[in-house]
């Protein structure tokens, strides 16, 4: 079995509502091996971005324990875990998330900044590397005021990519797209664990990107309904 | 309609709130000034008038018909005297008094007491109505109620002077020889009292009792039913009526009535031929010419402060409207129409007009009272606030206010209305030069403001000429001032990025992603910020420009009096002269007891100054160079005046102790050098102005002096300012002494620190002193201080400063509020991707710095600047005839303290509630936003 780099345990999350707890994941365990693109697919409202935070340390768990690279995130500060995301992790949001007053070059380089490197000739090819791997070899100066919406997910990709984490988290980077880019976006998404041994995890309700996955994690109202692979 | 617009509204209600704010305090603005100005006319047109009473001595508002009767048959006196009594209902002031004087031509009398001299005595037959009350009796009694004695003899009361000029006894009956009553018998008046009175002690007595050496005083009512009317006989009354007003109740907008009464009065009613031109007219025009000249001073200064406050609620409605674009364009997308989305924000601006009226107007009539509490640039003293009452005039002022308050909040929503979504999509790329950019609007307002600047520069001194007689401020002078700021506020903001840019060059490599975030943020999107910095900008240095100008003009007029007034008091006695046996004078004077001043405990020292305005040089036979003479102790005038440094080259002192050493040196004005040619170690040769010739040996010349003023401007008949040499020649008062004899001197005074107001006029009256010439500084100083222009100026200047500061406050929290909510989203994904808590707030306290700290820089440099260019011009436009020092720049660092303090409490509550509202903030929730 692959080394498993995400594991979760019971993992429980309530909110407080007029009509009392609310039980937003009602226990969750999973385990998500290295390098895979794994689909944390379900209808709206059935928890999945609420589980994504969690693995992400946005957000704490109620019960429950997540483990990155074997550490429970419990044991780490918020400083770690801030860390913890500059360095290892990597996102892409649903809504557009560039930087404004930067253009692509600049958005793709500012997280290579956040993690710590030193901005030179190497972490500049890097950025090139990446916005090529998206298909925007030739916009890297662009304003995303500039650019249409698929483009700008793309952006976001590369940055997300950029200072090579080893986990992307992409909620719903998918759903303001149409098709046929939603299609390419995967497939990026797919080819980055493959020649870089990333780690993605994708929350979309979209059932026709499913076959791209390596793992699926389905999730119904709070509670995980499938267990394999 | 009314139900989405308050939801609307709620829905933004901080925004609102600010702008309701910008309503208030508009409309505050706006309605202080009329309601401050006609309190301080008020103020100004009472001390007209005590100016006037202490200057001439009278009542300052009287009405004095004056008539001769002959015969009284048709009743020309009751005519009159009603006629009088109706001119206080046409007028519409109350009665402060009305003396009705009446008096019959002296006629010879003749007394039971035989007397020496063979003249004939004449006594004029008068009576005044309330001489009862005013009169004090020295001997005898007042005459009685039936105003006859048991004899039938009139009784009379006669002043001081009439009894011992006429040499009359109380008790004493005298007949009149020629003048029969009605029924034919002789007129017999019986002296019943000797009384005093003085027109300086009450203004009842138009007639000085001092100065009626042949009078006497019957019962009124008796005078009127034995002379006048049916019984008027065939005498000659001299009929005068005061209708003597009371001035106090005047207010400065009943000032044209007044004049307009007054002209009917005096040029066509029907009594125009027996009524005097009063007095009061020159105290109204005084107050008219001084008045023209405040209203339009402070009007150009508070302009200024009026856009200010406009350009704030363009700019906080332009933010709504800009947060409200897509709401906009969504309704405008589903079909409603461009005039239904303006009613709507029309409706919105009435809303708050209306409610900001209701606030506004009394919170100005508050501002009123704090203008007129104003002491200094930003000192107040509320102990001695304005009496401010609303006014028609202020009405129409707060419906000018509602109208512009309205169309500043309407006028963005005109341009909102056309953006449809698709067009928002196109507007929301970054960083376009804005339309000032492209036009140079910049260079342009420097460009306008530096060719008035230079003009004005070139005529600086006819600036105070035009002013002196009688214009007020030129606007243009004023404008240009206020473009420069805009202008180079506008320069420093076409550049601003260009030194952003430059700095993260230099310091790039130092700064850590939230550094360069900032300075991206900055270079690239620093336009958005514009409005605000120039806010900030523009505020700073026009409150650095008004404090300096404030103070300038205030301390200025301060020193110039200081230094006029010479000593704290200057006080003349009078010197009676010794006469000969024949009673002629001799020429010699006496000299009045000089100990008594060792005795004033109040002072420090004092010293004898020989002063002689009189004096002259000859130049040829009958040319004559009037000059003024100035015989001091050099040791005693050293330590009880003193001066600026700068005034002379060297101290002042250095030159007292030139005279000092020389026995005859005289000093010299600067002008014997410049205009006559004089030259250090001439002897000189002047005449005092009895005409004695006197030399001195010149030691050195002086440009300035204690109390000298080396021109002197005065008007001439076409009402222009005309300069002319003033000379001055300082020598010993003991060289003076030796070769004049006891000449008559001034006693110049200084006095402790703690002494008493009073203390000096308590003097003079313990001591009983004749006072021909009385100098008072520290009147003379308060007296300087409150004058209304210089009052109301530092009070607009003050009052604009504090809106600006407070605009300034709110406009610029409410930016960065705005400016952080755009940015939720932006700071969610920073913070999700690993973003420091520490480092977003670093990030904001660099656009602090870039947005905020550089215009408070540029505004300091920029109040620097301005100041330095216009303050002198500004000056000269508050120039006064007697200012004789030059002018100079005053900032005092306490106000400049004051400013930077409340700029930096603006900031730090601003980075405050932005730190707040950061953490409050929750990253998965700001994350959600962009998903909506």
């Amino acid at each position: 079995m692959d080394n498993v780099i995400i594991k979760t345990k019971g993992i429980k999350r309530a909110f407080d509502t007029p009509a009392g707890k609310f039980w937003a994941l009602k226990g969750i365990d999973a385990e998500i091996p290295e390098g895979k693109f794994v689909i944390l697919r379900g209808r709206s409202g059935s928890g999945k971005t609420t589980y994504m935070n969690i693995i992400n340390s946005l957000d704490d768990p109620t019960e429950g324990d997540v483990f990155i690279d074997g550490v429970n995130l419990k044991d780490l500060s918020e400083k770690e875990r801030e860390n913890l995301r500059r360095t290892k992790m990597g996102f892409v949001f649903q809504s557009v998330s560039l930087i404004p007053s930067l253009n692509a070059f600049q958005n793709v380089e500012f997280s290579m900044r956040m993690a710590g490197m030193k901005i030179n000739k190497d972490t500049a090819r890097r950025v090139e590397e990446c916005l090529k791997l998206v298909g925007l070899g030739n916009r890297m100066n662009h304003m995303s005021a500039e650019m249409s919406g698929g483009e700008q997910q793309r952006v976001a990709i590369a940055r997300a990519l950029a200072h090579k984490p080893s986990i992307i988290f992409a909620d719903e980077p998918t759903a303001e797209l149409d098709s046929a880019m939603a299609a390419r976006v995967t497939e990026i998404f797919k080819e980055m664990t493959r020649k870089e041994g990333i780690t993605v995890l994708m929350t979309t309700h979209d059932v026709g990107l499913m076959g791209a996955a390596d793992m699926m994690i389905e999730l119904d109202n709070g509670e995980r309904i499938n267990a394999g692979e | 309609m009314l139900r989405i617009m308050l939801e609307k509204m709620w829905q933004k209600k901080w925004m609102n709130l600010s702008l309701l704010l910008g309503c208030i305090l508009l409309i505050a603005t706006t309605v202080s000034f009329p309601l401050y100005q006609k309190a301080a006319y008020d103020r100004m047109l009472q001390d007209e008038f005590h100016n006037f009473m202490s200057e001439e001595g009278n009542w300052p508002m009287i009405i004095h018909m004056t008539a001769n009767c002959q015969k009284d048959k048709k009743d020309t006196i009751g005519k009159m005297e009603r006629y009088s009594s109706d001119i206080y209902d046409q007028m519409d002031i109350s009665e402060y008094q009305t003396i009705y004087s009446y008096s019959i031509f002296r006629a010879v009398v003749s007394s039971e007491i035989k007397r020496d001299d063979a003249a004939d005595m004449t006594l004029s037959l008068s009576a005044m109505t309330g001489l009862e009350d005013h009169a004090k009796l020295v001997t005898g009694e007042m005459y009685s109620e039936s105003g006859k004695d048991e004899n039938g003899a009139i009784e009379v009361i006669v002043p001081e002077a009439t009894l011992t000029t006429r040499g009359l006894i109380v008790g004493e009956s005298l007949t009149y020889d020629k003048m029969k009553t009605i029924d034919g018998d002789p007129i017999t008046i019986k002296v019943v009292g000797v009384f005093t009175g003085s027109r300086t002690e009450d203004f009842y007595f138009q007639l000085d009792p001092e100065k009626m050496f042949d009078v006497c005083m019957m019962n009124p009512n008796l005078f009127r039913e034995m002379f006048t009317g049916e019984n008027a006989a065939n005498y000659n009354i001299k009929v005068d009526i005061y209708d003597m007003f009371d001035y106090r109740q005047v207010t400065a907008s009943q000032i044209g009535h007044i004049n307009d009464v007054t002209s009917y009065l005096c040029d066509e009613s029907a009594y125009k031929s027996v009524i005097k031109a009063p007095a009061y007219q020159s105290i109204l025009e005084e107050y008219e010419f001084k008045r023209i000249r405040i209203t339009t001073t402070l009007m150009i200064l508070q302009i200024p402060v009026l856009v200010l406050l406009a350009s704030f609620l363009l700019m906080i409605s332009g933010q709504m409207y800009e947060m409200e674009r897509n709401e906009i364009s969504v309704i405008k997308s589903r079909g409603s129409s461009r005039a239904q989305i303006l009613l709507l924000y029309i409706y919105q601006g009435l809303f708050l007009t209306v409610t900001g009226a209701l606030i506004g107007v009394p919170l100005g009539t508050l501002f009123a009272r704090i203008l007129g509490a104003t002491r200094n640039f930003l000192e107040f003293d509320l102990s001695q606030s304005l009496n401010v009452t609303f006014t028609p005039e202020a009405l129409l002022y707060v419906i000018i206010a509602m109208i512009i308050t309205l169309l500043s909040i309407s006028i963005p929503a005109i341009k909102h209305s056309k953006v449809s979504i698709v067009n928002l999509k196109q507007q929301k790329a970054v960083g376009k030069k804005r339309l000032w950019e492209i036009l140079f609007l910049d260079i342009v307002l420097i460009g306008v403001s530096l060719y008035g600047f230079y003009s004005f520069r070139k005529s600086l001194h006819s600036i105070s000429d035009t002013v002196l007689s009688g214009k007020s401020l030129d606007p243009l002078l004023y404008i240009s001032s206020s473009l420069f700021i805009v202008g180079t506020g506008l320069f420093f903001l076409r550049i601003q990025p260009y030194i952003v840019k430059l700095i993260y060059l230099c310091v790039r490599k130092l700064c850590g992603p939230a550094g360069y975030i900032s300075f991206m943020e900055n270079i690239k999107n620093g336009r958005k910020m514009q409005l605000i910095m120039l806010f900030l900008i523009m505020t700073i240095s026009l409150g650095m420009f008004h404090a300096t100008v404030a103070r300038t003009i205030l301390e200025n007029a301060a020193s110039n009096r200081d230094y006029l007034d010479g000593a704290d008091i200057v006080i003349k006695e009078f010197w009676p002269m010794m006469t000969d046996q024949t009673g002629t004078p001799t020429g010699i004077y006496i000299e009045p007891d000089i100990s008594k001043y060792m005795t004033m405990d109040f002072a420090d020292s004092f010293t004898k100054v020989y002063y002689d305005d009189k004096a002259y040089i000859k130049q040829g036979k009958n040319d004559r160079t009037m000059t003024t003479i100035l015989g001091i102790h050099t040791k005693e005038f050293g330590s009880i005046t003193h001066m600026e440094r700068d005034l002379n080259d060297q101290t002042y002192h250095e030159y007292l102790n030139e005279l000092a050493a020389v026995q005859d040196g005289i000093l010299l004005s600067r002008n014997f050098e410049k205009v006559q040619g004089v030259a250090i170690g001439d002897m000189f040769s002047y005449y005092t102005g009895a005409g004695k010739a006197m030399t001195g040996k010149v030691v050195d010349f002086v440009d300035y002096f204690p109390s000298y003023s080396p021109t002197v401007t005065t008007i001439n008949a076409d009402g222009n300012a005309e300069t002319s040499q003033n000379y001055l020649i300082v020598t010993h008062y003991s060289y003076l002494k030796k070769n004049l004899g006891v000449q008559p001197y001034e006693v110049w005074i200084s006095l402790k620190d703690d002494a008493s107001p009073d203390a000096m006029y308590e003097f003079i009256d313990d001591h009983n002193i004749h006072v021909t010439k009385y100098v008072n500084k520290a009147e003379d100083m308060d007296k300087t201080m409150t004058d209304p222009l210089l009052q109301g100026t530092n009070g607009v200047l003050t009052m604009g400063f504090v809106v600006t500061i407070l605009l300034c406050a709110v406009g610029y929290l409410i930016y960065w509020i705005m400016s952080i909510r755009e940015r939720e989203l932006i700071f969610g994904v920073l913070r999700a991707c690993g973003f420091h808590k520490s480092e977003i707030v670093r990030m904001l306290v660099n656009e602090q710095i870039f947005c905020g700290l550089f215009s408070v820089l540029a505004g300091i440099g920029i109040g620097k600047l301005t100041s330095m260019m216009f303050v002198p011009m500004l000056q000269a436009s508050y120039a006064t005839s007697d200012q004789v020092l030059p002018m100079k720049l005053i900032t005092r660092a306490s106000d400049l303290y004051r400013l930077y303090g409340i700029i930096a409490a603006v900031m730090l509550t601003c980075v405050t509630v932005l730190i707040f509202l950061l953490f409050r903030m929750n990253v998965t929730k700001a994350l959600k936003l962009g998903e909506e």
